[in-house]
């Protein structure tokens, strides 16, 4: 047998396979497929052939990049989730990927990296916490505005800065697109059928995200949990196909319970703060032992007034 | 309905259409839409929700894949833009004006086509990404007369607009259209919108 073809993505956290939205799509669409792949969870994009995060590796045809060149390639070796479509369901997979592309992605991309409170408190401190230093202290920022850039292109907007009107024009769009979705997965387990598709790979992508990752300006994410079949869905397709994510998740502590994080810590603060003050009343005793200021009572009993003399003249000194 | 066959106009050619109603002006598709809902003329009422569904992620596809391709192939093939776009685009405007504007313009739409991942895209690959969306489209229509059966939607529209354009507009090779045309439904299908709302029209544009 050849070797396996590789695939690199993004590591995952809070019960995700992946914490990137492309990942997790091709990881998704990869099960679907039954296709073997050899998956290398990365928190640093230069150490992908390409540069860039979901890469494939092929048998011998060099790199693959964007999701959809992916599912192409993989197509093409044979490993295809949408062989039973009908040409029909293959046209509306296509509709339905655009939808996604122009009305979702750009609110999630706006919850994820450019509502301030979110991307300060949770995606920048993400990827800062996980990718190697010193990328940490220049990749997030550099993915920051390379999105909000994009957002600024695609809205043909050069000063798009993110505030109360965009946050709702992005998140009304993404609502009617979620609730379209929701119509058309209807009470089916997916979305043409009994069994996974592209298609279902696609949503799968963009809406566990925003089922998993706790943020701190939620509006996004209540709209998703008011259309309960969709949250069902991803929650059907994380159980089925990546239970190892689910039992492997940590407790994250949130954000706003910082003081809960800092309990854990405690016990440990509380021994270094006992144990500094020993070593600086040591230091400090030694000192002045060493230099006369105290000696110790082995010394003749008559010095011992003019002792107490010299220590009470310290005290006032350092007073 | 005759309000709504006069909101069927669409020219993608970096014009935008614009209906005038008493002392108000509504540009582009989607308002225009939203205009003549608000009138009590909206084509999409018959329709149940899963198909208005389709009926929206089918028009993203148009927008996103025609218009874009529309516009990579106008301004981002350099024969293209030399011969025909920066031409059309300039002729108001007198010289040096005109040249800086078509550069402009040109230096921003392959910017817009790096940021969503076009640029690295080949001109036989745009075409593909055409075909592919014109056959999604095809299978979509099949023997009926509309998208949504005996209907007109405004996905309809927006259809006829866009294949309407690339037949009817001259550019440097026959490509496009070409591969319009191998698609058949599609082409009885401009053909029938055309001669059935825009029969006045009969001597401009000829598919």
């Amino acid at each position: 047998m050849a070797a396996p073809m590789q695939l690199y993505c993004w590591k995952g956290d809070y019960g995700l396979p992946s914490v990137d939205i492309d990942c997790l799509t091709v990881l998704a669409y990869a099960k679907f497929a039954g296709a073997p792949l050899k998956v290398h969870k990365l928190t640093n994009p230069w150490r992908s052939p390409t540069g860039i995060l979901p890469t494939l590796q092929t048998r011998g045809e060099g790199s693959v990049s964007q999701p959809s060149k992916i599912i192409i390639h993989l197509r093409k070796q044979k490993y295809n989730a949408d062989y039973d479509l009908s040409a029909k369901e293959g046209a509306d997979t296509l509709a339905f990927v655009s939808l996604l592309e122009e009305k979702l992605l750009p609110a999630l991309i706006y919850t994820l990296w450019i509502d301030s409170k979110n991307y300060v408190d949770v995606t920048r401190r993400w990827y800062a916490e996980n990718v190697p230093f010193p990328l940490n202290f220049v990749l997030p920022n550099r993915m920051h505005a390379q999105r909000l850039g994009r957002l600024q292109l695609v809205r043909e907007d050069p000063a798009l800065e993110p505030g109360e009107q965009l946050e709702q024009e992005l998140y009304q769009e993404a609502l009617e697109c979620m609730t379209l979705l929701s119509q058309r997965l209807g009470s089916q387990k997916f979305f043409f059928g009994d069994s996974p598709s592209a298609l279902d790979a696609y949503v799968f992508g963009h809406l566990a995200p925003l089922l998993k990752i706790k943020l701190p300006n939620r509006k996004l994410q209540q709209y998703l949990s008011s259309l309960e079949n969709l949250q069902l869905f991803c929650t059907n397709i994380l159980a089925l196909y990546f239970p190892s994510e689910i039992q492997a998740a940590p407790v994250h502590t949130a954000p706003t319970q910082a003081d809960g994080g800092d309990m854990d810590h405690e016990p440990h603060k509380r021994w270094n703060q006992v144990m500094s003050v020993l070593f600086a009343m040591g230091a400090m005793l030694g000192y002045a032992i060493l230099t006369g200021i105290i000696t110790i009572k082995s010394a003749h009993p008559h010095l011992q007034e003019s002792r107490h003399d010299d220590v009470d003249e310290e005290g006032e000194e350092e007073d | 309905m005759s309000l709504a066959a006069e909101a069927f106009v669409s020219q993608i050619a970096g014009k935008v259409p614009f209906i005038h109603v008493g002392n108000q002006v509504v540009s582009e598709l989607g308002p225009i839409v939203q205009f003549t809902k608000a009138k009590g003329h909206s084509l999409s009422d018959g329709l149940d929700d899963v198909q208005r569904a389709e009926m929206k992620a089918y028009m993203e596809l148009v927008n996103n894949m025609l218009l874009t391709a529309e516009l990579y192939i106008q301004w981002c093939d350099d024969t293209t833009a030399s011969e025909i776009t920066r031409q059309r685009y300039s002729s108001p405007y007198s010289w040096p004006l005109n040249h800086i504007l078509a550069y402009q313009k040109q230096w921003e739409v392959r910017r817009k086509m790096n940021a969503i991942g076009w640029a690295g895209k080949g001109l036989e690959q745009v075409y593909e990404d055409v075909s592919q969306c014109c056959q999604a489209l095809s299978q979509r229509l099949g023997t009926q007369p509309f998208f949504f059966n005996k209907q007109p939607t405004e996905l309809d529209a927006l259809v006829f607009g866009h294949l309407f354009t690339i037949l009817t507009t001259r550019l440097t090779t026959d490509e496009l259209s070409e591969r319009i045309k191998s698609c058949s439904n599609l082409l009885s299908f401009c053909r029938r919108i055309e001669q059935t709302y825009f029969e006045e029209d009969k001597d401009k544009g000829r598919l």
